[in-house]
């Protein structure tokens, strides 16, 4: 190089070439980008229209799908693995890629049906006559005994209910698993809990009538801020407790009429992560070989319409939340409607649209709980049994993707 | 000449630099995305797996709700198990709480409330136990939930007697004085609790008296 040569000059002499050969490149490397892109994306988009237009019964609906509607569902989230994926192409129009569409109408939440005092077939939207659950600090046999004995006495011929026993958070203790119960904070082995259930379906048994019907689910928790106890291998623990038990059931003289036992979980957002609460589900749908169970938790801080762009706690999604109370094959759910706003339906019912959208199954959930007679006696508003069922009816069949019947209405007690 | 040699030189540089860039971008960063993908995603959900998830789910639901029609001349009662017969009596007073924070006349602890988050949020709980042991008193700490909304702090008060009141124990609902948002306990003298609100503040609470008290 001629050091003379003034640098101002060198660059002037510059070819075009010198441009426009990387230019052209890039713009090949974007060409391959794109072609390469899309045909994924349309790939992963054709096979969820297909999903979602398959019904359950698994015909493909060939007519009645306008151009129109299978433009609009272009636009759905696309679930393909933990997390939605959206198109790149989203048209600007579409409000929001999440699920927040509100009910086409607002459905009313004055509690003017009561349930009705004997049991009879229900007219469609009528709330079912309600059970109470329990939240426990005792596993003492006679205190369960006679718990499953007035509970018995209570239910009406041929009533069909559900009822909670909550023994409270997961622990694992001198190699049991088991759960820490309320009030006295003490250690429970599931041999210890098996024990008092046994007690409480004896009592129950004697009192109850003959044609009726309980679903027992034995709860426990997703709490455990410090502890990994909420575990694979707790929700295992779990499934083969329920399983022992409704071989006992089952067994001469079986009680398999009358009673069913299933697992059951109050699963919360605010009380651990979305991971630990997954590795429970998994747990306890690899083990279980006769029965469900049922989460009987919150959607705290989910969307609703007040607040459409409310982050549910701890990271947890709308995937997570379904996945829990539908996703997993033995998954089944009695969510949690206290507030008197119908808040929790309304997010609730949100879920369920989610499920519809992004898996092509609408959430059926089994029943609606409440906590009333307790909150009554302390001062606290919440909604009564017929209300939190009405709220979540009402939400539910105000739109037709997510329209369904709960089974269910209980109220626990602390 | 050198000067045109040198241009050249450049050119081909740039040349190389930018099809080594259209190499990075176009095939290297593609096939490391798609094997990242395939590796997370060791199943492939299609339409008819979806479809089948979605009856399993629907026989599983009605298996679930189906009962058997009794048997006809069972015996209707089951033979005492090994398990019941060998049954342990529960103690007659409240044990010591594993990993409690000692605080005042009583105890800091962090444990599962029997309150859903739908209608509080605790945030710990102070618990004491009188003399011989039969009778517990927690002071749940935390906030009433209000959906997208301030959350007023709140005091819980629930008293258990052992063998008596089990499965309701005595429950009173102290809500914080006007502005002072989520509370926690932080430390006690004697019944007298020391609250953090989330905002920083700190509001007294006699266990005794069940009264928020000003310093």
């Amino acid at each position: 190089m001629n050091p003379d040569y003034p640098r101002k000059t060198r660059c002037v002499q510059r070819s075009p070439l010198h441009l426009v050969i990387p230019l052209v490149l890039c713009a090949g490397t974007l060409v391959l980008l794109v072609s390469c892109a899309i045909p994924a994306h349309l790939e992963r988009t054709v096979a969820d229209i297909k999903a979602r237009m398959l019904p359950d019964s698994g015909t493909p609906v060939q007519s009645g799908v306008s151009a129109s509607a299978l433009l609009n569902r272009l636009f759905l989230p696309l679930v393909r693995y933990d997390s939605p994926v959206y198109l790149p192409y989203v048209k600007k129009d579409v409000p929001t890629p999440t699920p927040t569409s509100t009910p086409t109408s607002t459905p009313t939440h004055t509690p003017t049906r009561t349930p009705t005092p004997t049991f009879t077939p229900r007219p469609v939207g009528y709330p079912p006559p309600y059970s109470t659950s329990y939240y426990l600090s005792t596993t003492n046999y006679d205190t369960l005994y006679r718990l499953g004995q007035s509970v018995g006495a209570s239910i009406l011929p041929a009533q069909d209910v559900i009822i909670f026993l909550d023994f409270g958070q997961p622990w694992y203790e001198n190699g049991s698993w088991g759960s820490i119960i309320f009030g006295s904070l003490e250690f429970r082995s599931i041999s210890q809990l098996t024990t008092a259930v046994q007690a409480f379906c004896r009592g129950y048994y004697i009192n109850s009538p003959t044609d009726a019907h309980l679903t027992l689910a034995i709860g426990t928790s997703n709490y455990g801020r410090s502890y990994e106890f909420v575990s694979h291998e707790h929700g295992v623990a779990w499934a083969q407790m329920v399983n022992w038990l409704n071989t006992w059931i089952g067994s001469p003289p079986s009680w398999a009429s009358k009673i069913k036992i299933a697992g059951a979980i109050d699963a919360e957002p605010g009380w651990n992560t979305a991971g630990r609460t997954r590795a429970w589900a998994e747990g306890f749908d690899s083990a279980i070989s006769s029965g469900v169970y049922y989460n009987f938790g919150s959607c705290d801080s989910c969307p609703f319409a007040a607040c459409p762009t409310c982050r549910i706690l701890n990271g947890w999604t709308y995937e997570d939340i379904w996945y829990i109370s539908w996703g997993v094959r033995t998954a089944f759910t009695v969510p949690e409607i206290y507030l008197v706003s119908g808040v929790n339906a309304d997010q609730w019912h949100r879920v369920s649209l989610y499920a519809w959208n992004a898996h092509g199954q609408a959430i059926r959930y089994s029943g609606a709980m409440t906590q009333y007679v307790s909150c009554q006696q302390k001062g606290c508003t919440t909604n009564t049994p017929s209300q939190g069922w009405l709220q979540l009816f009402d939400y539910l069949n105000s739109d037709p993707r997510t329209a369904y019947t709960p089974r269910w209405s209980t109220d626990i007690r602390w | 000449m050198s000067v045109p040699g040198t241009f050249r030189g450049r050119i081909l540089l740039w040349s190389a630099l930018a099809f080594t860039g259209f190499l990075v971008i176009a095939v290297v960063i593609p096939l490391v995305i798609r094997s990242v993908r395939l590796n997370s995603q060791p199943e492939r959900t299609t339409a008819s797996d979806i479809v089948m998830q979605n009856a399993t789910k629907l026989a599983v639901e009605a298996t679930a709700a189906a009962f058997p029609a009794a048997e006809v001349g069972a015996m209707d009662i089951k033979p005492l198990g090994e398990n019941e017969a060998a049954q342990t009596p529960e103690a007659t007073a409240y044990a010591p709480v594993l990993g409690a924070q000692a605080a005042g006349a009583g105890a800091i602890v962090e444990v599962q409330p029997p309150f859903p988050a739908s209608l509080y949020r605790i945030q710990n709980a102070w618990l004491y136990d009188d003399e011989q042991g039969t009778r517990r008193t927690f002071a749940w700490a935390g906030s009433e939930t209000r959906q997208g909304e301030p959350e007023p702090g709140v005091i819980i008060i629930q008293v258990y007697v052992k063998g008596s009141n089990d499965l309701e124990p005595q429950t009173e609902v102290y809500p914080a004085p006007e502005g002072i948002g989520p509370l926690k306990v932080i430390s006690a003298e004697g019944m007298r609790l020391s609250l953090e609100s989330a905002q920083g503040q700190v509001v007294l609470f006699d266990i005794a008296e069940r009264l928020y008290l000003t310093e």
